[in-house]
């Protein structure tokens, strides 16, 4: 697994995919750290380091999206190259390539979490006024990071999944989506005009828990939670991957 | 004692109401080249995926090196494997893409990845990426990819499809030296027969999934030597005529009245004349021999549109 695990990374910091997306992501999140400095040097008293950093609990859903980046960066469109048949053919069991890439976009989505993270936080810090509420406010953003890692990994698993068992990249990551995003939209329809027990499921949702985080402010079982529920449909997508890419015919 | 370096036993693959492969009995010996012959669509390079692992089989057995069952993804990686188009990731260099699979195969050392672009001429092509390869340079990174390993067994499909005159025969050596020097085993499919021929030492002829014959290169060139068939009442008196009129033993007699005479080639009239003279009874003469390609004509009944 070691040797597979160094391939994986030896491909991935070669692709220039992930170093644009990098500098989009990080240019985005330049142009809100500006926007927030351009105000607060405008006058305005209640953007500080607190408002500023107190925003990300409120973004996390984005992480769980970029993981449909993250997956596709990781699995490098095995099926439109076909060069799964380089791997399987040589004796590469399915399960170690299933789990070696599911690693390796986990660990991406890791790292350009941090980074993200990171250089939003530092950004903040220097540009712009503190006001002695910066431990409160990092510790809300710890919190909640606490809260969504484990569902960002379920996210991850629900796009690997479908980028392993769906053949056409654009629309593994429709379904990466649809699954994601858009189920717990028609839970909410079913909730309404079906049954309330849709609406309960909906609850437990990774889109719809990460929406709620930051409601749950330091309500640690709240966190427990997230981590169950994360865990969860971490394994439950990784099994029915890792069932269904067994048998799949590789061209 | 000849070891069996692949065994299938009733290797079948069903999809849906198709039968792509049924029943296939295959058997390659160590140190064999071993020619898959077949029309498009046979079931050539089914067989190979299944073997390679690609396509799980509908029912039957694989055995490679001895190895069955579980065991198989482990003697899998004594293979070298090309099958269809080779494919590479396309904004990786050759350099980078082979490093990419030695990585991950664990296979030691970094000098194994440029003694494998040497080894087909790819040595030289530096920070061009795969997908501006031409067709004939992907074929080679292809077969660098499979001679990576060292592999005992290379399993080849349709190889030489995209490479140019001078590829091809660069491609045929680099085989024949591998099967010579390193006794790498060889199962080569192609459609491409004149060039199978200049290759195998065996052959398994395959037609609409089923394997129809398998046949070594000597027993082959036996069965398609360059002949006059004769058909006579009674055979052994058409010989001893042959015998004393034309001073000639070079012929066999076949079960059925056949007798086979494998001179006086381009004098059939002569031949003719001659037993006619010495009393034989002629039913008909003719001239006959084949190559591969007339062979697997014959023996999947004409000439056919896949």
């Amino acid at each position: 697994m070691r040797n597979y695990l160094a391939a994986e990374c030896y491909k991935v910091v070669r692709r220039k995919y992930l170093y644009i997306a990098l500098f989009v992501v990080l240019a985005l999140e330049g142009l809100m750290v500006w926007g927030c400095w351009f105000t607060s040097s405008n006058g305005n008293p209640n953007m500080d380091f607190y408002a500023a950093v107190t925003t990300i609990p409120l973004m996390l859903s984005v992480g769980l999206y970029a993981t449909i980046l993250t997956g596709d960066l990781a699995f490098s469109e095995q099926y439109k190259h076909n060069t799964l048949k380089n791997e399987v053919a040589y004796g590469l069991p399915r399960a170690r390539i299933y789990l070696g890439k599911l690693l390796v976009a986990t660990l991406v989505a890791l790292l350009a979490a941090v980074i993200m993270v990171g250089v939003y936080i530092a950004g903040c810090w220097i540009l712009l006024p503190h006001t002695g509420m910066e431990q409160a406010g990092l510790d809300l953003v710890w919190f909640a990071l606490a809260g969504a890692f484990p569902l960002w990994l379920g996210g991850q698993a629900v796009a690997m999944a479908s980028y392993f068992l769906v053949r056409n990249t654009t629309v593994a990551a429709f379904v990466s989506v649809g699954l994601l995003g858009v189920l717990p939209a028609v839970f909410q329809a079913c909730g309404l005009l079906i049954h309330p027990m849709f609406e309960m499921i909906r609850q437990f949702m990774p889109a719809v828990m990460l929406e709620m985080l930051p409601n749950y402010a330091f309500q640690w079982d709240y966190i427990g939670r997230c981590w169950v529920v994360g865990l969860a449909v971490l394994a439950g997508a990784t099994l029915v991957g890792l069932v269904a890419f067994r048998n799949k015919e590789i061209r | 004692m000849t070891e069996t370096v692949l065994h299938t036993k009733g290797l079948t693959k069903r999809y849906g109401s198709h039968t792509a492969v049924d029943r296939a009995e295959l058997t390659v010996e160590k140190g064999q080249i071993y020619g898959l012959v077949g029309r498009n669509g046979a079931g050539k390079t089914t067989i190979i995926r299944m073997v390679t692992g690609q396509t799980i089989p509908t029912a039957g057995e694989i055995s490679l090196f001895g190895a069955a069952g579980k065991e198989l993804m482990k003697v899998r990686a004594r293979t070298g494997v090309m099958v269809e188009t080779p494919s590479f990731y396309p904004y990786l260099t050759a350099r980078q893409n082979l490093e990419y699979y030695r990585i991950q195969r664990g296979i030691p050392g970094k000098g194994t990845v440029d003694q494998a672009l040497e080894e087909v001429d790819l040595a030289d092509t530096g920070k061009k990426t795969f997908k501006n390869f031409s067709l004939g340079m992907k074929q080679r990174l292809g077969l660098a990819l499979a001679l990576m390993n060292r592999p005992d067994f290379l399993l080849l499909d349709e190889p030489i499809n995209g490479l140019d005159p001078e590829g091809i025969v660069e491609f045929r050596n680099l085989l024949l030296k591998l099967n010579r020097e390193r006794q790498t085993t060889i199962l080569i499919s192609s459609h491409i027969l004149p060039e199978l021929a200049n290759l195998a030492t065996c052959y398994g002829f395959i037609d609409n999934g089923v394997m129809l014959e398998q046949i070594t290169a000597r027993a082959l060139e036996e069965k398609c030597r360059a002949c006059i068939e004769i058909q006579v009442e009674d055979p052994s008196a058409a010989a001893l005529i042959l015998e004393r009129q034309l001073s000639t033993r070079d012929y066999e007699v076949l079960p059925g009245g056949v007798l086979r005479l494998y001179s006086f080639l381009d004098q059939p009239q002569t031949v003719a004349r001659t037993l006619v003279e010495g009393g034989a009874s002629l039913r008909s003469i003719e001239s006959r021999g084949a190559n591969l390609e007339d062979y697997f004509l014959s023996m999947i009944g004409g000439v056919r549109h896949a």
